[in-house]
């Protein structure tokens, strides 16, 4: 009997202990093709976890994540969003590319993987950011400066929020370092590197923050990107894949001055979640109706997505606040 | 809201001043005109809209520019005026900041009619080569009251005028010099006292691949990418039909291209800008005896487009502007009256307005009187502007000449004034506001000036403070809750300061030795605090020191003219680093020989003689000492 025990006990741990790599190949793009939000969907669920996108119509502009499989390893300057690798992780196709166009940005857990600590992910520098790191552009300075000696660094720097609360620890993540003694040493991540966030504990999204020694008085002069691949989440290996019905959620008005009126006709208890353009959850509500209002009132104005999830779909959209 | 406190200490300051200088230079005795004569209507005319009542004004004519070391209008105004010019390098973009004002606060016009990019504000001052214009001048301070928009650090106007004495005068100017320089000028006059033609061509290109300093033990860099190439073309035609009615033509045709260097910490550059202007002005004058018409059409068609073939940008940018002017002048006894209308319609394309083409309307009138008295000279205007429908602030201004005592002129000036938002600040995707407000603001100035005279020595000393608030200052900004840099009037601007000038002429028989010296004191500091970009309230603005100083010696003597000018530019910000202050000398040694009708011109032009290792635009490096050397030929057949 204490055999069986000990072998439920395994099997249990086992189970509790299971992780989700996603890696965003069921996405699968056209050969080189971005998808940058252009559908207003608000965001991309891979797994468990969303990626939130803010994209702008008017300005033909994305700021948040992307979904890629572009492979541009040598141009230079915006128009590239390729990881200076030119693939995913081991040579996969699709990866995150993510523009931190909103002073952070970031990442959603949901399902099994809310509430546990993410293992962690694969890490590289885009090839926009790292080329402007090694050449310098109009704008950036070559790192290591005139002389090679200057201690530039492009770090990211990685937290957990856990039902508001943000992780007293963060993971540290240079994506280039000049700050040897020894100019040798110096270098620009370009291949993808494990970044373990374990130690963040447990959480139900994670921020992302870059910052660079190239900094004045406009903000940063490095170009904001990074790569991701590969995010290593709590969950089951063959993981239920919700499905995204953008058809599901209506929101009027939009843009709004104070409130929005929510309208869905799932058959499944429904979540509503509101997230900054970085991606910060602000606001959650079950639904207990088919159609409730919502008070953006104590928002500034801005951009804000706001998703619906169940157990099986789930819908976002992009609110304008006034 | 004119504030009084700052203006009585600049009051104390400038007499504390004065008393100083009036007491150590040469005791006035020789009297000084006291009634401004008025030599022809047709320079009067130029006056009165220039609205030099009050102001402090300077104007170079071609005589003396052709004895100049510059190249265009940014040269001339950094080496003769003292005006901080921020320029990117060797004939790169180069811009002015007039009394702590932005780019688009100084206003350029072109025989009247206003010559800025619609799309900037501003107007790239190296595509002005001075030898298009028969005279230039300069004046600072406020002047929106008679030009408009952007005239609010200063007016500069190139002016082409006909000379009916003239019958067939060429002038040809070859120059060589360091990093590849090589220009050519031919200008052609002809005519009679009916009909006049002008002429001139102009070709210039430079490498600008100079070697510049990175840092000790490195090997000097040498600059890449740097090539410039420019063509001008202008043609003025003025015919005389009687002694009352005259019609003149301009046409202004230019080409630049211009590569754009790597900055100091930047491998390689592959960007370059490609300048095509065509600019076309007609103009009919009707001079009755107490009364001057002048009626002006004007047709601007730019093409300002910027590639990077390195990470393939194509940015083409267009605009095309259609002016027309009608003014009316009426001269009675020590009175005068001016009065007009001005009507401007732009249109604009560019990758960065996506579909949109924006035009704008533009509609102004305004008036002027000028009463010129024995010791009072006294001018007030004012106008009002209509934009795309909209009314615009009234823009007053009031300014007077006091000649208190012989040799001493008190000169002040109130104005209002203000910038219209650019077509960029408007439509530009993603930033773009179309809501925004005109920059307006109060400027007040007042200049205490010694003109005096003794046998062979020459004095003119002065002194100006000036005080200036611009609200609703344009910004790009992010504003809270908003994702994207955008055009906003989010803060305010406060400019003041002194400018003391000093100008000394010794010219016994055979010798004239002429000493200038000049420093400017500008604050111009921020008044609201903004989060992104990062600006406290009192930081002075970027690229604007507080400090700048010029002087310049000159000896003619006999044949030979030498000059030595030096500038010294104070520590500013700029926008990722301190800029260090820096001084720059240069020499000009010229000899000129006639034979018959054909004058004949030689120069050594020194540049940057003490070698100096400095930046003007921060990573982005400016050349050692240089050299460029000429031969100017001149002929003239004149009865």
């Amino acid at each position: 009997m204490k055999f069986h025990f000990t072998l439920l006990f395994l099997a249990c741990t086992m189970f509790l202990s299971a992780q989700s790599v996603v890696d965003f190949e069921e996405f699968n793009l056209p050969s080189e093709t971005i998808l940058n939000g252009e559908d207003q969907s608000g965001g991309f669920t891979s797994g468990e976890i969303f990626l939130p996108n803010i994209y702008d119509a008017q300005f033909d502009a994305w700021a948040g994540w992307a979904i890629t499989n572009t492979t541009d390893v040598t141009t230079p300057g915006f128009t590239n969003n390729s990881a200076i690798t030119g693939s995913g992780y081991n040579g996969s196709s699709h990866y995150t590319i993510s523009f931190d166009g909103y002073a952070n940005n970031n990442m959603i857990l949901s399902g099994e993987a809310a509430g546990h600590p993410v293992s962690g992910m694969y890490v590289t520098n885009s090839t926009h950011a790292y080329l402007s790191m090694l050449d310098g552009d109009a704008f950036a300075k070559k790192f290591g400066g005139v002389t090679g000696n200057d201690p530039d660094f492009f770090l990211l720097t990685i937290k957990a929020f856990y039902n508001g609360t943000e992780s007293a620890d963060s993971v540290n993540f240079y994506l280039a370092d000049f700050r040897f003694a020894d100019n040798n040493e110096d270098y620009i991540v370009d291949e993808w590197i494990w970044v373990d966030l374990t130690s963040l504990g447990a959480a139900d999204s994670l921020s992302f923050v870059l910052t660079s020694s190239d900094v004045g008085q406009f903000g940063m002069n490095t170009p904001a990107y990074f790569c991701v691949d590969d995010v290593t989440v709590h969950g089951q290996m063959v993981s239920t894949t919700l499905i995204n019905d953008p058809d599901l959620l209506r929101i009027y008005p939009n843009p709004t001055a104070d409130f929005i009126q929510l309208s869905h006709a799932a058959d499944e208890p429904m979540d509503c979640f509101v997230y900054n353009a970085s991606g910060r959850l602000l606001h959650r509500q079950k639904l207990n109706q088919h159609s409730e209002q919502i008070s953006l009132q104590h928002l500034p104005s801005g951009n804000y997505i706001v998703r619906l999830q169940g157990e099986q779909t789930y819908s976002a959209k992009v609110v304008v606040k006034q | 809201m004119i504030k009084t406190k700052p203006t009585l200490a600049l009051l104390i300051l400038l007499s504390a001043f004065f008393g100083i200088v009036s007491a150590n230079v040469i005791a006035q005795s020789a009297p000084v005109d006291t009634t401004v004569m008025l030599p022809s209507v047709e320079v009067n005319a130029h006056q009165t809209r220039q609205s030099v009542v009050g102001s402090m004004s300077s104007e170079w004519q071609t005589t003396l520019l052709q004895k100049l070391p510059t190249h265009n209008l940014a040269d001339l105004l950094q080496t003769q005026a003292g005006t901080y010019i921020k320029t990117y390098g060797l004939g790169s973009l180069a811009t002015s900041s007039v009394r702590g004002g932005s780019a688009g606060h100084t206003l350029v016009l072109w025989n009247g009619l206003p010559v800025q990019n619609p799309m900037l504000g501003l107007l790239d001052l190296a595509l002005l080569p001075v030898q298009s214009a028969e005279s230039i001048s300069f004046t600072k301070g406020g002047n929106g009251a008679m030009w408009g928009s952007g005239a609010i650090g200063g007016v500069i106007e190139m002016r082409n005028e006909a000379d009916f004495s003239q019958k067939l005068n060429v002038t040809s100017s070859t120059e060589f010099g360091s990093f590849g320089y090589f220009k050519q000028q031919l200008k052609l006059g002809l005519g009679n006292e009916k009909l006049q033609s002008v002429t001139r061509f102009s070709f210039l290109q430079a490498d600008n691949d100079f070697y510049y300093f990175l840092a000790d033990g490195l090997p000097e860099r040498q600059q890449t990418n740097a090539r410039i190439s420019q063509q001008f073309l202008s043609q003025d035609l003025y015919w005389k039909i009687n002694p009352r009615n005259q019609l003149d033509f301009h046409l202004w045709w230019e080409q630049s291209d211009r590569q754009i260097p790597p900055t100091k910490v930047q491998t390689r550059s592959e960007a370059h800008q490609d300048d095509l202007i065509t600019r076309l002005l007609l103009e009919y004058k009707y001079i009755g005896d107490a009364w001057l018409w002048r009626v002006k059409a004007g047709y601007f068609d730019e093409h300002i487009d910027y590639y990077d073939d390195l990470i393939l940008l194509e940015s083409p940018n267009h605009f095309q502007t259609i002016l027309g002017e009608i003014t009316g002048q009426w001269f009675h006894k020590k009175h005068e009256f001016l009065f007009g209308s001005t009507h401007t319609h732009t249109r604009a394309m560019s990758a960065g307005y996506r579909d949109q083409t924006p035009e704008e309307y533009k509609t102004a009138l305004f008036a002027s009187w000028k009463y010129t008295g024995g010791k009072w000279n006294t001018q007030i205007s004012i106008r009002q502007e209509m934009v795309d429908g909209t009314v615009v602030p009234t823009v007053p201004s009031f300014g007077f000449d006091w000649y208190f005592a012989p040799s001493l002129i008190l000169k002040g000036k109130v104005s209002r004034n203000y910038r219209l938002p650019t077509l960029n600040d408007r439509y530009w995707i993603p930033g773009g506001n179309p809501d925004l407000l005109p920059e307006s603001g109060w400027s007040e100035e007042l200049t205490i000036e010694q003109k005096s005279k003794e046998r062979a020595f020459q004095l003119n000393v002065s002194l100006t403070a000036f005080n200036r608030k611009i609200d609703n200052w344009i910004l790009w900004s992010i504003p809270e809750g908003q994702s994207y840099w955008s055009s906003n009037n989010i803060t305010r601007v406060w400019s003041r300061g002194l400018e003391p000038r000093l100008a000394v002429t010794y010219k016994p028989k055979n010798i004239a030795l002429h000493w200038r010296f000049g420093y400017d004191y500008i604050r111009s500091t921020n008044e609201v605090a903004v989060q992104h970009p990062n600006i406290a309230v009192g930081d002075q603005l970027i690229y604007t020191p507080v400090h700048q100083a010029f002087g310049a010696f000159t000896v003619d003597w006999k044949n030979l003219h030498v000059m030595y000018q030096h500038n010294f530019t104070g520590e500013t910000e700029g926008i990722n680093e301190t800029i260090d202050a820096y001084h720059v000398g240069n020499v000009r040694i010229q000899y000129s020989g006639t034979l018959s009708q054909l004058k004949g011109t030689m120069f050594l032009n020194i540049n940057n003689i003490w070698d100096a290792d400095y930046v003007v635009i921060e990573r982005r490096p400016m050349p050692g000492i240089y050299f460029q050397t000429g031969l100017n030929l001149f002929f003239n057949v004149n009865p």
